[in-house]
């Protein structure tokens, strides 16, 4: 172990590998701030550029473009409610209240300071004990990710504002905009009615780049703009109130990331989402949430990465992407003739440990970065909003389309952002919505698995113990509120409405 | 890497310019020594996948190898959608022009037979077959099974589980292909990609699956997986496949191909395919072309124009029967 | 030419803090009505063109058994919701409690529980009815640029419509409107296009 660690670090800190990794982080920041472009376009567009390097600096840059595009997206999901990425879109909840409240620097520090914990920690958890996760993480079967993501759809409660059967609506009606196109499981193509761009369904970064990006702005119209932003200096900087309130959620946003990164496919947006969620239930400000709470930043942007990290254990010690970008990586492997699977850890040290502390590094280069960054960044919202807003739907558009060269794309985002517009305006929840959209796909495939497990038998879930835990988990976690909320009603009948904060 | 990129906007200037430009190109002449009938300027290799994947891999292998053998410039570009129908369908928009080349594979002939798209395989101009990529039929390492006699006796008895990657790819018409001749009923489980199809077989959730060997060789190595025959016709040279016996061998007479290659635009003339089908029968003499066969462990069955055509006909015929039984 | 103060009446004022919730805090309005009734709908119809795909082929989940489970649910969801809220529009009307309709411009732009002096002008230096216009005026704009994307190409068209904008909705004048459409066209055509690669549309006259 120490000797892998030995040479991991020699690996790492050649000045051609520190170079590239800074490079990639750099690059990855960018790439992340751009609506539509995640990481794993990212890293698919810039691999060619990488032919020519050494596979393990190739493949260190990569990674920094990787995590990088997680710092970058969170700054536009704060600044400009623009997420880059579905991983983001809790962001722009309480990170883009922040903004709004004059504390778009300390936001940023928040974000990127958080997630510096949660990669410090997720890195050590995978030098340590990757064989062993990605062994449990095998066990996760059909049965247990359909009881996984049903918890995680449970989490509206959190997101619903102060209509729960609204909300479990609108993650309804993302579920049901997910079934456009052809599934996997299936020949038939649902709902295309003939049109030959929706046989592979809505692309959901699309859809959210309507949704938030291009809805935020009309609905800013609407209500006459926010005036730009004249924070004193003071209210830019990260304070020790803000750093005590930020460690225990980073924290607990880590461990869910952790956890839910490692099952293959069910991915960082699902732990944004139930750290989110976890925080609204445990958190000692809770009822801030929605209003620009420390915490509403820290833990769904440390689960974030965390579950960024969490991705590479099945990713390196089995050869089975645990992530989109993951897989995209997998490819570059082979690429560069290394050949990705359980023996990768023996046959190739060098490059493992490299690439593991090169982690380490990357997000130490991140956070250097970030930290006095941010309130330059957060100057950006000085720009008067007559200006800034041509940019913000210039460049959504222009995101929506490079998602897959594809001018339906277009036509997607700018639907998606009328329909932004009047959702936003009329108290109809998005978030609910792209949590619906986003695990639909997953859902289905869980469900259609599950069933040809059970020969038909749905209930097979409650046959298996883990499963059947969390099952009845997002069966608690949707009528406890409901319940408590009918309680509380007949109490006080006058107050039947709370001022909870709407996505 | 700049310069390159810059030139496929001039590449995507040309395709979609107005039609009396292009003509006016044409006359032009060509500026590749060999061949009249080159394109003028940049080339695009369209990839109806997005980046990353199995086709984006191996159209940037070809587009790379070509440019070597034209000395044209050669772009990648990643138009997805409808399952990679979107990308056909610019294809289909450029017809006649020699300038835009697609990565194709299997999909090519089996959506169309599935879905309603506007093409089918034989619109466009067939080039080349790059390689071909047999299944082989896998199992957990500690299965009790060794063989795919095994696996089909059992299969008498039980309903065992097969997972598919995806209810059309090549792994679920082999599944068809083996129940129509052994009369056996597997249970299906549909998953979103190999991988997903190792990992659930890795975990024991599902007894048997079908998957080429370039995706699997890392936990063939390891022993996580084992094959217990190959759905070839012969046994493959790779040394670490080589081991693997042929259902043929076994009793089990299925074999099932998927290949990957290059198709042009519909209507190209004469001069133009020609050109292409030298360029490609070029690149294949070449290193590149050995190291993109080798490092995905593919066939270096290669078949140019008129036999490619020749053999999708016989593909086309044989998918249909599987996936509409 | 300006009208945009800026630095002036609108940068006096805290950052408005309206929440949609806070306008409709008292009860259901005409838009909460007509969003669930279109719910409805959407989720009956999804249910029942869901059902032709097969709820169950045999006897496992099939291609349908998302779409009805989800469609029906958003169509009884909604019908109830419908249902609840008649009953306490119902209650608020009774309350004395009238309030008007979100669907009417000023009346939503109203921050609650805060006096509105100076409603009439925002930081953009409009009225409400002409802010209105101007979401109009940018959905079609954007609808337009697409609509212009096959004839000019994808960034010409884009840097067009915030030209426009900037021009037009924002009366900024002519040389910061195209300055600012310079900008856009200048990062757009750096980023996606020199280092991303991105085989952005050039249209048919091919000029960008």
């Amino acid at each position: 172990m120490l000797d892998n660690l030995a040479l991991g670090v020699a690996t790492a800190v050649s000045p051609e590998n520190l170079l590239w990794c800074f490079i990639g982080v750099a690059l990855g920041t960018v790439i992340g701030m751009l609506p539509g472009l995640g990481s794993a376009t990212g890293v698919a567009l810039l691999l060619p550029v990488t032919l020519a390097l050494e596979p393990v600096t190739a493949l260190i840059m990569l990674a920094g473009i990787y995590y990088g595009c997680q710092y970058g997206a969170s700054i536009s999901s704060i600044l400009i409610s623009t997420p880059g990425d579905s991983s983001s879109v809790v962001l722009t909840l309480d990170g883009y209240q922040m903004a709004r409240n004059g504390r778009a620097g300390a936001a940023l520090a928040v974000s990127a300071l958080s997630s510096f914990i949660a990669a410090i920690i997720t890195i050590v958890g995978l030098m340590l004990l990757a064989a062993p996760i990605a062994d449990l993480a095998l066990r996760f079967g059909p049965p247990e990710t359909l009881a996984v993501i049903l918890l995680g759809l449970s989490t509206i409660v959190s997101f619903a504002g102060d209509n729960l059967l609204r909300g479990i609506t609108m993650a309804a009606v993302g579920l049901l905009l997910s079934t456009v196109g052809i599934a996997s499981g299936f020949t038939d193509a649902r709902f295309t009615f003939g049109s030959l761009n929706l046989l592979s369904g809505l692309d959901f970064i699309a859809v959210l780049i309507g949704l938030f990006a291009i809805g935020e702005v009309l609905h800013q119209i609407h209500r006459g703009g926010e005036a730009p932003i004249r924070a004193r200096f003071k209210d830019l900087v990260i304070t020790r109130d803000d750093v005590r309130r930020m460690i225990p959620a980073s924290l607990r946003g880590t461990g869910l990331g952790f956890a839910l990164g490692v099952l293959p496919g069910a991915g960082a947006t699902l732990a944004t989402f139930m750290s989110y969620g976890l925080e609204g239930r445990v958190g000692k400000h809770r009822a801030e949430l929605g209003t620009g709470a420390v915490e509403g930043v820290a833990a769904p942007e440390a689960s974030n990465n965390a579950a960024a990290n969490a991705s590479f254990i099945p990713t390196l010690s089995l050869g089975i992407p645990g992530s989109g970008t993951t897989a995209v990586l997998l490819g570059a492997f082979v690429v560069f003739g290394l050949q990705p699977g359980p023996l990768l850890f023996e046959q190739q040290p060098a490059l493992v440990w490299g690439l593991l502390v090169s982690f380490v590094i990357g997000n130490f280069m991140l956070l250097v970065l970030n930290l006095p960054l941010a309130p330059v960044f957060a100057q950006a919202l000085r720009v008067p909003y007559s200006y800034l807003y041509p940019f913000i739907l210039f460049i959504s558009l222009l995101g929506a389309f490079a998602i897959g060269n594809n001018t339906f794309s277009l036509w997607v985002a700018f639907t998606a952002g009328v329909l932004g517009y009047f959702m936003k305006r009329f108290d109809f929840p998005a978030a609910p919505l792209v949590l619906g959209l986003v695990l639909g796909p997953l859902l289905e495939r869980s469900l259609v698995q599950t069933s040809a497990l059970g020969r038909g038998d749905l209930m097979i879930i409650f046959e298996r113990p883990i499963s059947a835990a969390f099952t009845v988990a997002a069966i608690l976690a949707i009528l406890a509120p409901v319940v408590l909320a009918a309680v509380r009603r007949r109490r006080a009948p006058g107050r039947a409405r709370q001022s909870t904060p709407t996505a | 890497m700049r310069t390159s990129r810059a030139t496929a906007l001039a590449a995507m200037a040309a395709v979609t310019g107005l039609v009396l430009t292009a003509c006016g190109e044409d006359s032009g002449g060509s500026t590749d020594g060999g061949s009249a009938a080159g394109p003028d300027g940049p080339v695009t290799m369209v990839v109806p996948f997005s980046a990353g994947g199995g086709s984006d891999l191996s159209g940037r292998a070809m587009a790379s190898g070509l440019e070597e053998v034209t000395d044209s410039t050669v772009t990648v570009e990643n138009i997805t959608g409808g399952s990679g129908a979107v990308g056909y369908g610019q294809l289909l928009a450029s017809a006649g022009d020699p300038s835009t080349l697609l990565a194709s594979e299997t999909s090519l002939v089996t959506l169309p037979i599935i879905q309603d798209v506007p093409y089918t395989y034989d619109q466009f101009t067939p080039i080349m077959k790059a390689g071909e990529d047999y299944n082989l039929v896998i199992a957990g390492g500690d299965s009790e099974w060794e063989t795919c006699t095994d696996m089909v006796e059992a299969a008498r008895d039980e309903s065992l589980t097969a997972a598919v990657s995806g209810t059309t790819g090549p792994d679920a018409i082999a599944w068809t292909l083996i129940e129509q001749e052994e009369s056996v009923e597997l249970q299906r489980v549909p998953f979103e990609s190999t991988a997903e199809v190792t990992a659930a077989l890795l975990g024991d959730q599902v007894q048997v699956a079908a998957a080429s060997p370039g995706e699997v060789i890392g936990q063939l190595e390891s022993g996580d997986v084992k094959a217990l025959c190959a759905l070839a016709p012969e046994r493959y040279e790779y040394e670490e496949l080589a081991d693997i016996p042929t259902g043929g061998e076994q009793g089990l007479d299925v074999t099932f191909a998927q290949w990957r290659g290059l198709v042009a635009a519909p209507e190209l003339d004469e001069e133009s395919t020609r050109f292409w089908v030298d360029a490609a029968e070029e690149w294949t003499t070449t290193d590149s072309y050995t190291e993109y066969i080798e490092s995905n462990y593919l066939q270096p069955q290669t078949l140019f124009g008129e036999d490619f055509a020749e053999y999708l006909v016989q593909y086309d015929a044989d998918a249909r029967s599987a996936l509409q039984p | 030419m300006s009208g945009g103060p800026e630095g002036g009446a609108g940068a006096d004022r805290a950052p408005v803090q309206v929440t949609a919730t806070g306008v409709a805090g008292g009860g259901p309005t005409r838009a909460d009505l007509v969003g669930t009734a279109l719910l409805a709908v959407l989720g009956l119809a999804a249910a029942v063109y869901g059902w032709r795909y097969g709820f169950l082929v045999d006897g496992q989940v099939g291609a349908g058994f998302l779409p009805v489970a989800t469609g029906g649910f958003i169509a009884v969801a909604s019908t109830a919701e419908i249902v609840r809220m008649g009953l306490q529009r119902r209650a608020t009307r009774a309350d004395d409690h009238v309030r008007a309709p979100v669907g009417d411009e000023r009346a939503a732009a109203v921050p609650t529980g805060q006096a509105a002096p100076d409603e009439e002008l925002d930081v953009f230096g409009r009225t409400a009815a002409q802010r209105g216009r101007a979401i109009a005026v940018v959905f079609g704009l954007l609808g337009a640029a697409l609509l212009l994307v096959p004839l000019i190409g994808l960034l010409l068209s884009l840097s067009l419509a915030v030209l426009v904008l900037v021009l037009v909705v924002e009366r900024k004048g002519p040389v910061a409107a195209v300055a600012s459409a310079a900008a856009c066209l200048a990062f757009g055509w750096l980023v996606f296009v020199q280092v991303l690669g991105a085989p952005l549309p050039s249209g048919a006259l091919g000029l960008v």
